[in-house]
C-alpha cells in the first residue's frame, strides 16, 4: 500500500492493512518527515541495508528498507538488518526528538538531557542498538531520518 | 442501606463513557495538580490552543472533543462538536483500549505506538512531542466513575 509521500521517493507500508503498530507509526512518521524535510531523501538512499526497530514494551517490530527509489516498512524482521534498535516506547519517543545535523553525522541531540538519558540507557543495556559499533553511521542516519526535529 | 441498595446507587452514579455527562466530569477533573501535570507534559503549553478528538473505533456516535487553551482543558463535549477543520489531532480506538490506558495498565502512548489507538488526524511529530501529555490526559479518565459498556 503506497503512501502519497514525496513525488520521487515513495514510502510503502509492505503489509498494508495488516501492518503492525510499530510499522504503521514508523511509516507515518517517515512519510511526514520526508514531506517536511525533502533533503532527507538523500539520507534514506544512503541506507544500504535494512534497519529494525523493536518496541520492547509493546512487542512490535518493524524493518525499514531503503532503495534508491523508495522506502519500505515491513512487519517484523525482514532481510539481514545491519542495525537493530530495541527500546521502550518512551526511549523511541526520545530518540525521535533528538536534533541531528550533517545527515546524522553530527548528533548534537545526544548532548542534551534527553540524549544523555538515552546514552545512559545504552550504556547499561536498557536500550540496545545492535550494530552500533560495526555500523555507527547507519545507526546515526536512521535516527536522523526518524527525528522530528529540523 | 442494604448492600443491594448500595450496589444500585453505585450503578446509577456511573457515567456512560463519552456521554455528555462523562465529558463534563472529565473537564471538571482537570484542575489543580492534574491540570499542572497536564500542562507540564505539553511541548509548548503556553501556546497550546487546540482541539483534540477521541472516537471509539466503529462508533462515530461516540466521539468527544476536548478544547485546550494555553495548555489547560477548558471544554469537553460529546454533543457540541467542533468542525473537522478545527481538530488538531484525532485519536481512534476501541473502548477496551481506552480503558486499558485509563486504568493505568498501558500508557496511552504505548497504545498509539502499538497501533491499538490510532492517530487518524494530525501529525506524528505533534503526537510524539506531546505523547506524555496524552498519557496524562487519558490516564486521568481512570478517576472518573465510568460505565465502559457502550
Amino acid at each position: 500500500m503506497p503512501h502519497p509521500a514525496t513525488r520521487d521517493y515513495q514510502v510503502t507500508l509492505n503489509d498494508g492493512p495488516d501492518a503492525n503498530g510499530m510499522a504503521g507509526v514508523v511509516a507515518s512518521l517517515l512519510e511526514q518527515n520526508l514531506e517536511q524535510f525533502p533533503a532527507r531523501v538523500r539520507l534514506a538512499r544512503k541506507l544500504a541495508r535494512p534497519v529494525t526497530i523493536t518496541g520492547s514494551d509493546i512487542d512490535s517490530t518493524c524493518t525499514i528498507s531503503c532503495s534508491p527509489y523508495d522506502l519500505t516498512i515491513s512487519n517484523d524482521v525482514v532481510g539481514s538488518p545491519s542495525v537493530s534498535v530495541t527500546a521502550t516506547v518512551d526511549q523511541i519517543l526520545d530518540l525521535s526528538q533528538l536534533k541531528m545535523r550533517a545527515g546524522g553525522l553530527l548528533p548534537i541531540g545526544f548532548f542534551t538531557r534527553r540524549g544523555l538519558r538515552l546514552l545512559a540507557a545504552i550504556a547499561v543495556g536498557r536500550l540496545t542498538v545492535r550494530g552500533l559499533i560495526t555500523h555507527p553511521v547507519t545507526a546515526l542516519r536512521v535516527i536522523a531520518l526518524l527525528s522530528v526535529e529540523s | 442501606m442494604t448492600v443491594k441498595n448500595k450496589k444500585r446507587q453505585t450503578m446509577t452514579e456511573q457515567l456512560k463513557f463519552f456521554s455528555e455527562e462523562w465529558c463534563t466530569a472529565a473537564a471538571a477533573a482537570h484542575h489543580g495538580e492534574l491540570a499542572v501535570r497536564q500542562s507540564k507534559a505539553l511541548k509548548d503549553a503556553a501556546n497550546f490552543n487546540r482541539v483534540l478528538a477521541f472516537t471509539v473505533a466503529g462508533r462515530p456516535d461516540l466521539t468527544t472533543h476536548v478544547e485546550i487553551v494555553a495548555g489547560r482543558v477548558v471544554n469537553w463535549t460529546a454533543t457540541d462538536l467542533f468542525p473537522d477543520d478545527q481538530i488538531f489531532a484525532s485519536f481512534q480506538g476501541k473502548a477496551e483500549h481506552f480503558r486499558e490506558a485509563a486504568e493505568g495498565k498501558t500508557p496511552a502512548a504505548n497504545l498509539v505506538m502499538g497501533g491499538k489507538v490510532r492517530l487518524v488526524k494530525g501529525t506524528m511529530k505533534d503526537a510524539i512531542e506531546n505523547a506524555r501529555a496524552l498519557n496524562v490526559l487519558i490516564g486521568a479518565w481512570g478517576d472518573l466513575p465510568t460505565d465502559w459498556d457502550v
